[in-house]
């Protein structure tokens, strides 16, 4: 199989990432589109991990480098995806909504004094 | 000539595609985190392809996992639309061609995962063999791993404290 296939694949759901982002009205619904360029990025550590390890001889930590990144980029992902819900459900406590075009203020909102 | 993996890679190609659309295009938020989870499922399927069984594991029970189940929490409790629940006819053909192309997908790792020998799969060699290779991928990667486990660690250890400082509700 060749490497081209997998960083095409991996283009399309990084466009459908960024299309996410652009055009999504609800926070949570941008974080999702988040989820699918990191792992756009996940594929292309992978495949190119693979066929580096098929072509290179280096070291032991050299043949695994795309893993250990990927992993990395797992882990990222677990401490967004946390801090995320964190700050959802404090804008959610403050506006009642996280449509993002509504809230364009970060402090606390005045009724709740 | 098309192999038989060529053929399932577009197939999951096909999944992930079709799946990371739906994740923008769902009506409902939680369709929207069902698709996500697909989705993530099918990148898992493309790591074991290029024969990385423990980025597969790690996907499937960290993203596919936890990391979904912390969205799903984060959509039930910040969306306030209601969910009357109504399956039409379209619905019911999305969810085949979905069922259909989750069907193929576990076909693929059942494939690959499974060493395809007639027998007692417990004591062939062959299935030893896979066993032990995956063990010492695990071990390997690890070391690699040791370089950077420290900066993730505390990547977790901010991200906690910071979450538990936004969450939190404070007293008046």
């Amino acid at each position: 199989m060749e490497l081209e296939w997998f960083v095409y694949l991996s283009l399309i759901l990084f466009s459908i990432g960024i299309l996410g982002v652009l055009t999504q009205k609800t926070a949570i619904r941008i974080l999702f589109s988040v989820e699918l360029i990191l792992n756009s990025a996940n594929i292309n550590f992978v495949a190119f991990n693979s066929y580096l390890q098929s072509t290179t001889s280096g070291t032991v930590i050299d043949q695994y480098m795309g893993w250990v990144f990927a992993m990395v980029v797992i882990a990222l992902a677990a401490a967004e995806a946390a801090v995320g819900l964190a700050i959802f459900i404090s804008l959610y406590r403050n506006f009642r909504e996280i449509v993002v075009a509504n809230i364009y203020e970060l402090a606390e909102s005045e009724e709740d004094e | 000539m098309v192999e038989f993996f060529d053929f399932f890679f577009v197939i999951n190609a096909l999944f992930i595609v079709f799946s990371g659309l739906g994740v923008l295009f769902a009506k409902r938020v939680m369709q929207s985190a069902l698709s996500l989870i697909f989705t993530l499922v099918g990148v898992a399927n493309v790591f074991l392809l290029v024969n990385s069984e423990y980025l597969w594991v790690i996907q499937v029970s960290v993203y596919g996992g936890g990391i979904a189940v912390l969205l799903l929490f984060a959509g039930r409790l910040t969306s306030n639309e209601e969910d009357h629940f109504s399956f039409d006819r379209s619905d019911f053909l999305i969810s085949f061609l979905f069922v259909l192309l989750i069907l193929a997908n576990l076909f693929v790792f059942i494939s690959k995962s499974i060493p395809s020998q007639r027998g007692n799969i417990y004591t062939t060699d062959n299935g030893q063999l896979l066993l032990r290779q995956f063990f010492t991928n695990i071990w390997q990667a690890n070391q690699g791993l040791g370089v950077i486990l420290p900066f993730i660690a505390l990547m977790f250890l901010a991200a906690l404290l910071a979450s538990v400082k936004l969450a939190i509700k404070e007293d008046e």
